[in-house]
C-alpha cells in the first residue's frame, strides 16, 4: 500500500520529458505563463469611469448585467483611505477639514498626504511581513535561545522600502541578493532577512533551503515550486529538476555567527550603548571563563578518555564488536572520541611520532607484521622514550597487544602523580593532539551534557542581551559559499537517494524570452533575483499588483495570490490584471503610484452599500459592483484603539516591543515581538497569520473569542478607562458623551444617540459605581482582642517592606513583609490590610508555612473590622488556611495578620494566600504575593459607567468595520 | 464561502453527522475562499466515536512496567540481552520490571500493579503493544504523535479533527489541551493549527489553577457584575442594530451581533464546564484529588458539552521521562493518574457516553528494557532507570468503537522492539480518524498548492481492533 502511494505521487505527470516542446505547449495552455497584454476596452467614455481601471471593470459588469455603485460619501472616503494606507483613524479634525475642503482635488491631495506619512510604511510593511513569514524567533531550538535578536532590522528595512517608494524590482533584488550588489545605503543589507528570518527546523539544512525556495517562489512568482520537492509538480509544469536547480542556489550559502553579523548602523542611544557594551563584555567574560574551565577539565581527563578510546577502536577493529559502551568509569567526551579516532586513522596519526604505530595497526587487516612494526617503531629516533620502553617490555605480537600498550600507557600518564613522569609523551597526550582536536570540535560535541547545558545558558544570555536596547543594529545576512553546491535531484525528496545532476538555473516554464542557461555568478542568487525582477517575466508584476489589489479590496482579482498555477483560481478580470501589471512596470514599479492609481478609480471610491438586485446576481461581488466592507485586522484594531486614547507613540523602528498589554506609551503593532512558536492567543483569535509559512491572505473568522477579547481583555478595558479619564473637567453629561463620540468615532452623536447614552448613564451609574479595594502592608497591635494602631510599612528595601530604612529596627524589630511571607515583630503582628469600597462576599484560601523548630511558631488570623473571625497556627509545619465565606460591606476593613506566640524567635514564615471577592456573578481574586512591590493607595473606581460607555464605542461595529 | 459551507454541511449530513457542523458555521464564517477540501469526500464511513480524550503520558511511559509484561527480563537481570538496539543514550544489561502483573477480566489481560485500577475495565481496553515511531527524542516524537510529522510545522491532530467535524458547542472551544503547571516541551506547537485556520487551534489550559479566570483567557470581566455588563451589551447591540439598519443585507455585521451574544453566554457556560465543584461529592471522590485526576473529571464535563478533542497532559515538561529512579517515578506518576482514568471510564460508561468517546492513552514513545548507564548530568549517576525507546511501546484505546479486551501486536520477548503487527503513529492517526468517521486519505487541506493530510502519504487503519 505504502509503495503504491509513493508510486502514485511520482506518477503525476507521467514519464514526461521536459523538453522545449513541452514547456512551449504548457505556456500556451495556462494564462499566467503568457505575457500580459493591454486589451481594448469595449465601454470607453462612460461618465462613471475615472480611469482605465473603471473601464475594464465596467466591461465585465455590463456582460453580467450589473451596474456600479455611486461614489461613497466623503466621510466614508476619508476613513477608507486612512484604513487602506495608514491603518489608523482620521481624527475628528481631519475629517472636518476634509469635509470642508471644496477643492476638487481634495481627495487626491489626501491620498498624497497619506502616502507621504511615515505611517504608510508601517501599515504596508505589515502586509508584506505576512508574505515573508516574519517572526523574531527561529522556532524550537532545544535548550538554546530561539531568538533572532536582529530580525527587527529586516522589518525596519521593509518599512523604509515602502516609505521611500523603493521600486519593486529593486525591492525583490535586495531581499534575495543584497549581499551581491552595490548598495547606496548599507542599512539595506538587512533586506536579506527575507530569506533568513524563516524557521530553522533545528538546523535541518534541507528544510531551511526548502523554506527559502517556498517563500521566494510563492511571494514573487505565485508559484508553488516546493511541491516539486519529492516528485514533478502534480499539476503545474514544474519538474522536480527545477526544484533542485533552486535548491542549488539556496544551498550555496554561509551564514555568519550572530555576533559576527555586519553592523549596519549606530545604536539609538549613546548611554544605552555604553551600558550594553559593558554588560556584553561581562557576559562574554563569564562564558569564556566557563569555557576555559571546561577546557581544563577536559584536558585533565583527556589521557584517561584517550585510553578508553584506544581500547574502543582497538576492540572494534579486532573483534568487530564495539564495546565502548562498557568502558566504565572512563570519561567519554564523545566528540573527542570521534576526532581522535579520525586523527589516528588519518594523516595526522601517520606522521605522529606517538600514534604512528597505532595508525598502522589500525589499518592492518591481520597480525602478520605487527611484531616487525613494533620493532621498527622502537627503533625510530623520534618515538618517545616511554613508549619505546613500554613496547620493548610488552613486545606485541598482535594488534590487541599494541592497543593494550597504548591504552595502559595513557592510563598510567593520567594516574601519575609526578608531572615529570612520562614528560616525553605527556605532550603527545595532553598537549598538541588534544589542543588541536579541541579547537576543531564544537562545544556541543566535546563537552558533557551538564557542561553543555551550563554553557548554553551563558550563550543564551548573550543572545538575549543582543536583543536589548542599546545594541547596534545588524543585518541578518547570508553570503555565497566559496564553492557553490552543485545540485542533483534527491529521488523522492530523500537526500540520501541521489538522482541525476541538474544546473543552477531559472525555472524553465517562465517565459520563452528568458534565459535558462546555468547561473554563472557564484550561487546564482543574484541572477535568480534579476530573472524574477525582469520585465519579461510574466508573473512578477501580475503577482504584486494582485496583492496590492487584495490589500485594498479585501479580495484579489486572483483570490489565490500566491498560487497563479493551475490549482489557483483564474483572475476574475484578466484584462484588468494585465493592464495593472503593465501599468505598474511602465511606472517604474512604483507602489505609491499604483496605490494612487487604484484609489482614484471609481471602483475603489464607490459605496459599499448593498443593492439587493446586484447582491442576488453577484453576492460574492466578483465583478466589483460595490466596495467590500472591511473588518479591522488585529493591528488596525489595536492601533486605532490606543490611538483613540492618545497614548500611541510613534517610533522609527528598533527592537521588538511588547504590544499586548496597555501601557502609558503604546507602539504600533507592527513593532510587536513575535515568537513563531507561541503567538499570543489574541492574535490567533483575530486571524493573525502563523508565521510558520508564508501567508497569502488572512482567513477571516468570527469567533466568540473575539467578542470575549473586546468585552473583557485588559487592553480594551484599560483603553476605555484611559479615554474616559480625559473627561475630567467636562461637567455636562451631554458634552461628555459628545467628547467620547468625537475621540472614538471621529464624529458627534445624533440626537437620538445622545439621548440613548444619557439614559444609559443615568439608569446604570449605580451598577458600575464602586471602587476597587486597597491593599496595604503594615504592623498593628492586638489589644483586648481588638486589632488597633495599624501602621503602614513605609520603606521598601527591594526585597522587603519595613518601617524605616534601618533593619531590624529598634522599635519594630524584625517586623517585615517579604514577597512570600515575612516576620512579625516581638509584639507587632504583620498585617495585610484590605479596605473595601463595595459590598461583597469574601473568602480566603492559602497555605501557611513555618520552618524552625525553635520558638512556638506563628499565629495567623483573619479579621473583619477589628474582630477576629478565623485563626490558624503553624510551627515547623504547613497549614492550609481556608476560610468560610463572609459578607463584607463598603468601608469594611479586612485584616490578615501573623502574630508571634510568646516569643518571636525564628518566626520567619511564608504564606501564599488569595482573597476572593464575589459579587453578583463576578468574582475577583487578589493574590497578596503577586503584586508585592507596590502597595496600592486609595482605590480608584473599578470601572465606571463612563468607562463602560467608551468601551461600547470600541466594541461597536462602527468602530470595527470600515465601509 | 457560503457555497463551501453548504457543501461541507451536505457532506456531513450525508455522513450522518449533521449536528457537528452547526458550530463550525459560526467559527469559519467567511473563512475559506478556496475549493472546499471536503467536497469530493466519499461519505460512506459510519462512526461511533464523536470525540476523543487523549491522555498523554508525556515523557514516555515504560511498556514493560505497565501493559506489556516481559518475565524473561528476570532471567537476564543485569546481563546483556541477546538483542540490543541503539537508543538515545547508552544502556546496559536487562532491567526486569519491579512491578507485579496480574490478569484481569474475561480476556485475562495482563496489567501491572501501577494501573491495577484499570483492571476492572480490562474487557473494555484495547492495548496495542506494537507501537513504534521514528526517533528516540522527545521533541520530534511529540510532534509526530501530535502533528504527524517530526520536523515540519504541520497542524495537530486535534485541529484536523475539528476541521473535519466542527464543534458541537458554540460556547466552548472545540479543542482543549490541559496541562497542570505549565506546558509540555515544545509548548504551543503541540496543539497548533499551522496552516489550518487559527480557529482550529487548541486552547491550552493550565489546570493547576482552580480559578476559571486563569483557565480561559478573557472569560470574565474582572470588574463588571453581570447586570452591569448586560446593560453595556444592551446598549452595544442597539448601536449595532442601528448601524446594520443602514447597511441592510450585510451578513457579516449580522453575524458579529449574534457572536457578541455567544461570547456573553460563553462566559457562563465555560465557567460552568470547568467548575468541578458542581459535581456531587461521590463523583469527585471517585476521581480523586490530584491535578491529573481532576483533569479527567473536567474532561468528562467537556465531553458532555460536546468538546471534540481533549488532551490531558500529565504535567509540564516531560514527567514520565524516568531515566533514573523509575520504580519510584512511575509509581508516583501512575499513582497520580490511574484513579482518575479508571473513574473516567466508569463514569462515561454509566452515562452511556463511552461508546461515542474514544479514550487514547500513551506517551510519545516507550522505554528500554535495559538499564540506562549512569552519565553526569542526565540521570544523576544512578543506574535504575530506562532510556527512551521508539522501537516498541504500548498505547491503549477504550470506547469509541474499538474492540475491548484486545491485546494487539507484540514486541520481542524483551519489549525492545515491536515485531508483530507493527503499528506506526501514522497508522494510529489513520485509525483514530477512521473511528471518527473520517477517511485519513480524504481529510485534506489545500495549502501552498498541495493537498495536505494528517498522515501525509502514510498510514493505514488497523482494522483488527475495530469493534
Amino acid at each position: 500500500m505504502r509503495v503504491f502511494l509513493v508510486f502514485l505521487f511520482c506518477w503525476s505527470l507521467g514519464a514526461q520529458e521536459f523538453n522545449k516542446e513541452f514547456f512551449k505547449k504548457e505556456r500556451a495552455l495556462h494564462w499566467s505563463y503568457q505575457d500580459p497584454v493591454n486589451s481594448p476596452v469595449a465601454n470607453a467614455g462612460n461618465s462613471w469611469a475615472q480611469n482605465k481601471i473603471d473601464e475594464y471593470v465596467l466591461d465585465l459588469q455590463k456582460k453580467h448585467k450589473l451596474t456600479p455603485s455611486e461614489i461613497a460619501s466623503k466621510e466614508t472616503l476619508i476613513r477608507r483611505a486612512y484604513f487602506s494606507l495608514v491603518g489608523l483613524n482620521p481624527t475628528y479634525d481631519q475629517v472636518e477639514r476634509f469635509l470642508l475642503d471644496n477643492n476638487p482635488k481634495a481627495y487626491e491631495n489626501l491620498i498624497d498626504e497619506l502616502l507621504a506619512s511615515p505611517r504608510y510604511g508601517e501599515r504596508w510593511a505589515r502586509h508584506w511581513l505576512d508574505v515573508s513569514r516574519y517572526a523574531d524567533t527561529r522556532g524550537y531550538n532545544f535548550t538554546s535561545s530561539s531568538k533572532f535578536p536582529f530580525a527587527y532590522t529586516y522589518r525596519d528595512y521593509v518599512i523604509r522600502a515602502f516609505n521611500s517608494d523603493k521600486p519593486y524590482d529593486q525591492f525583490i533584488i535586495e531581499q534575495l541578493a543584497a549581499d551581491k550588489i552595490k548598495l547606496k545605503n548599507k542599512q539595506d543589507l538587512a533586506a536579506l532577512g527575507f530569506l533568513t528570518i524563516g524557521e530553522r527546523f533545528l538546523g535541518h539544512i534541507h528544510e531551511i533551503v526548502n523554506d527559502r525556495i517556498d517563500v521566494t517562489t510563492q511571494a514573487f512568482l505565485g508559484m508553488t515550486v516546493a511541491c516539486a520537492r519529492c516528485h514533478d509538480h502534480k499539476v503545474d509544469p514544474i519538474p522536480t529538476a527545477d526544484y533542485y536547480s533552486l535548491y542549488g542556489v539556496f544551498r550555496s550559502f554561509t551564514e555568519p555567527k550572530m555576533e559576527e553579523l555586519p553592523v549596519i548602523g549606530e545604536s539609538s542611544d549613546k548611554e544605552l550603548y555604553k551600558k550594553y557594551l559593558a554588560k556584553k563584555e561581562e557576559l562574554t567574560k563569564d562564558l569564556k571563563d566557563k569555557q576555559l574551565e571546561v577546557y581544563e577539565k577536559a584536558r585533565k581527563e583527556w589521557p584517561q578518555a584517550a585510553s578508553g578510546v584506544i581500547d574502543y577502536i582497538g576492540l572494534q577493529h579486532v573483534d568487530k564488536k564495539p564495546k565502548f559502551r562498557d568502558s566504565k568509569d572512563r570519561p567519554q567526551r564523545r566528540g573527542l572520541v570521534n576526532m581522535l579516532k579520525n586523527y589516528i586513522h588519518g594523516k595526522g596519526g601517520k606522521n605522529d611520532p606517538f600514534y604512528a604505530l597505532l595508525h598502522h595497526t589500525n589499518h592492518a587487516g591481520n597480525d602478520k607484521h605487527i611484531a616487525k612494526w613494533a620493532q621498527d617503531h622502537i627503533n625510530k629516533k623520534e618515538t618517545p622514550k616511554s613508549l619505546k620502553e613500554a613496547l620493548q617490555k610488552a613486545s606485541p605480537k598482535n594488534r590487541k597487544d599494541v592497543y593494550k600498550v597504548y591504552s595502559d600507557l595513557a592510563l598510567k600518564v593520567y594516574e601519575a602523580k609526578d608531572k615529570n613522569q612520562y614528560a616525553d609523551i605527556r605532550d603527545a597526550l595532553f598537549g598538541k593532539t588534544f589542543d588541536e582536536l579541541y579547537s576543531k570540535v564544537s562545544h556541543g560535541a566535546v563537552v558533557e551534557r551538564d557542561e553543555r547545558n551550563m554553557l548554553r545558558k551563558l550563550e543564551n544570555k548573550i543572545v538575549d542581551h543582543m536583543a536589548k536596547d542599546g545594541a547596534p543594529p545588524r543585518a541578518m545576512v547570508i553570503y555565497d559559499s566559496k564553492k557553490p553546491f552543485n545540485p542533483y535531484i534527491f529521488n523522492r525528496g530523500k537526500a540520501g537517494d541521489r538522482g541525476p545532476k541538474v544546473k543552477r538555473r531559472f525555472p524553465q516554464i517562465i517565459s520563452k524570452s528568458m534565459s535558462h542557461e546555468e547561473f554563472k555568478n557564484g550561487s546564482g542568487r543574484l541572477e535568480l533575483a534579476q530573472a524574477i525582477a525582469d520585465k519579461k517575466n510574466p508573473l512578477t508584476a501580475r503577482v504584486m499588483v494582485n496583492r496590492v489589489w487584495q490589500w485594498h479590496f479585501g479580495e484579489g482579482l486572483v483570490s489565490t495570490p500566491s498560487n497563479f498555477g493551475k490549482l489557483g483560481l483564474p483572475p476574475t478580470n484578466p484584462a484588468l490584471l494585465d493592464h495593472l501589471a503593465i501599468w505598474f512596470m511602465e511606472n517604474n514599479w512604483s507602489l505609491k503610484k499604483l496605490h494612487k492609481y487604484i484609489m482614484t478609480s471609481s471602483t475603489y471610491m464607490q459605496s459599499s452599500k448593498i443593492r439587493p438586485q446586484m447582491q442576488a446576481s453577484d453576492g460574492a461581488n466578483k465583478y466589483l459592483w460595490r466596495m467590500n466592507i472591511h473588518r479591522l485586522d488585529w493591528e488596525t484594531l489595536r492601533d486605532t484603539l490606543v490611538q483613540s486614547t492618545g497614548t500611541l507613540k510613534h517610533i522609527l523602528g528598533g527592537n521588538a516591543k511588547d504590544v499586548m498589554g496597555f501601557h502609558k506609551e503604546n507602539y504600533r503593532s507592527v513593532y510587536g515581538y513575535l515568537d513563531r512558536e507561541k503567538l499570543p492567543s489574541a492574535l490567533n483569535s483575530f486571524d493573525f497569520p502563523s508565521a510558520l509559512v508564508t501567508c497569502e491572505a488572512r482567513v477571516k473568522t468570527i469567533v466568540p473569542q473575539q467578542g470575549l477579547y473586546l468585552m473583557n481583555s485588559s487592553l480594551v478595558t484599560e483603553s476605555a478607562k484611559a479615554l474616559s479619564a480625559q473627561l475630567g473637567a467636562i461637567g455636562n453629561v451631554k458634552d461628555r458623551i459628545r467628547f467620547i463620540f468625537k475621540e472614538a468615532l471621529s464624529r458627534y452623536p445624533s440626537e437620538k444617540e445622545l439621548k440613548r447614552c444619557v439614559d444609559f448613564i443615568n439608569d446604570n451609574a449605580a451598577k458600575f459605581d464602586y471602587r476597587r479595594p486597597t491593599y496595604e502592608y503594615g504592623v498593628a497591635k492586638v489589644i483586648d482582642g481588638q486589632l488597633k494602631d495599624f501602621k503602614r510599612f513605609d520603606h521598601f528595601s527591594g526585597a522587603r517592606w519595613q518601617i524605616g530604612k534601618k533593619f531590624p529596627s529598634k522599635d519594630y524589630q524584625f517586623a517585615s513583609r517579604t514577597e512570600r511571607g515575612g516576620h512579625p515583630g516581638r509584639t507587632f503582628p504583620v498585617v495585610d490590610r484590605v479596605t473595601m469600597y463595595f459590598d461583597a462576599k469574601i473568602s480566603l484560601d492559602g497555605t501557611l508555612k513555618h520552618f524552625k523548630k525553635n520558638g512556638d511558631g506563628v499565629f495567623a488570623s483573619l479579621w473583619i473590622n477589628g474582630q477576629k473571625v478565623k485563626s490558624w497556627h503553624s510551627h515547623k509545619s504547613t497549614t492550609k488556611t481556608v476560610s468560610e465565606t463572609f459578607d463584607v460591606k463598603a468601608g469594611d476593613l479586612i485584616d490578615i495578620i501573623v502574630e508571634p506566640g510568646k516569643s518571636d524567635n525564628s518566626d520567619g514564615y511564608e504564606w501564599s494566600k488569595v482573597l476572593t471577592f464575589t459579587k453578583d456573578g463576578f468574582s475577583q481574586e487578589h493574590d497578596f504575593n503577586a503584586k508585592f512591590s507596590s502597595q496600592q493607595g486609595a482605590g480608584g473606581k473599578q470601572f465606571s459607567v463612563w468607562d463602560a460607555l467608551v468601551q461600547v464605542m470600541f466594541m461597536s461595529n462602527e468602530f470595527l468595520y470600515v465601509d | 464561502m457560503m457555497d463551501n459551507l453548504i457543501n461541507r454541511r451536505n457532506f456531513l449530513n450525508r455522513a450522518g453527522m449533521g449536528m457537528g457542523m452547526l458550530g463550525l458555521s459560526s467559527l469559519v464564517d467567511g473563512a475559506e475562499k478556496r475549493d472546499n477540501p471536503l467536497k469530493a469526500r466519499s461519505p460512506h464511513l459510519k462512526s461511533k466515536a464523536k470525540r476523543v480524550i487523549h491522555i498523554f503520558a508525556n515523557g514516555g511511559a515504560s511498556q514493560m512496567d505497565t501493559f506489556d509484561p516481559k518475565p524473561l527480563l528476570k532471567k537476564y537481570a543485569g546481563k546483556k540481552l541477546p538483542v540490543h538496539y541503539k537508543t538515545e543514550r547508552e544502556t546496559g544489561g536487562a532491567f526486569p520490571s519491579p512491578f507485579e502483573f496480574k490478569k484481569y477480566g474475561e480476556s485475562g489481560m495482563e496489567i501491572s500493579e501501577l494501573f491495577s485500577e484499570l483492571g476492572q475495565h480490562a474487557d473494555d481496553l484495547c492495548v496495542v503493544r506494537s507501537m513504534h515511531t521514528n526517533v528516540p527524542n522527545h521533541e520530534p516524537s511529540l510532534m509526530m504523535l501530535n502533528c504527524g510529522d517530526a520536523i515540519l510545522p504541520r497542524p495537530s491532530m486535534g485541529s484536523w479533527i475539528n476541521y473535519g467535524l466542527g464543534s458541537e458547542n458554540d460556547n466552548l472551544p472545540g479543542f482543549i489541551a490541559m496541562c497542570p503547571g505549565g506546558v509540555p516541551i515544545k509548548g504551543g506547537a503541540n496543539w497548533r493549527s499551522a496552516f489550518l485556520p487559527g480557529v482550529f487551534q487548541g486552547t491550552h489550559i493550565d489546570t493547576k489553577h482552580t480559578s476559571i479566570d486563569r483557565l480561559i483567557e478573557n472569560i470574565r470581566n474582572p470588574r463588571l457584575t453581570r447586570k452591569a455588563q448586560r446593560a453595556q451589551m444592551d446598549l452595544l447591540q442597539e448601536f449595532n442594530e442601528a448601524h446594520l439598519a443602514k447597511r441592510e443585507g450585510e451578513r457579516e455585521l449580522q453575524s458579529r451581533i449574534h457572536n457578541y451574544e455567544l461570547a456573553y453566554k460563553m462566559q457562563m457556560e465555560a465557567t460552568d464546564a470547568f467548575d468541578i465543584e458542581k459535581e456531587p461529592e461521590h463523583i469527585r471522590k471517585m476521581y480523586g484529588d490530584s491535578f491529573q485526576n481532576r483533569q479527567c473529571l473536567i474532561a468528562r464535563r467537556l465531553v458532555e458539552r460536546g468538546v471534540r478533542f481533549i488532551q490531558l497532559y500529565h504535567g509540564a515538561g516531560q514527567p514520565w521521562d524516568n531515566h533514573d529512579e523509575i520504580e519510584k517515578g512511575h509509581r508516583r506518576l501512575a499513582g497520580e493518574s490511574s484513579q482518575g482514568i479508571a473513574a473516567l471510564i466508569t463514569d462515561l460508561k454509566q452515562r452511556g457516553l463511552l461508546d461515542e468517546t474514544l479514550i487514547v492513552w500513551g506517551g510519545e514513545f516507550g522505554r528500554t528494557p535495559t538499564v540506562e548507564l549512569p552519565k553526569p548530568g542526565t540521570n544523576a549517576g544512578k543506574q535504575n532507570g530506562r532510556d527512551h525507546n521508539h522501537l516498541g511501546f504500548t498505547m491503549w484505546m477504550c470506547g469509541g468503537g474499538v474492540k475491548g479486551g484486545t491485546v494487539y501486536g507484540q514486541t520481542d520477548e524483551f519489549g525492545f522492539k515491536a515485531v508483530d503487527k507493527r503499528v506506526h503513529i501514522h497508522d494510529l492517526h489513520a485509525t483514530i480518524l477512521h473511528l471518527l468517521g473520517l477517511d485519513h486519505e480524504e481529510l485534506t487541506y489545500r495549502y501552498s498548492g498541495r493537498d495536505f493530510r494528517l498522515t501525509d502519504v502514510e498510514g493505514y487503519v488497523v482494522n483488527d481492533i475495530l469493534a
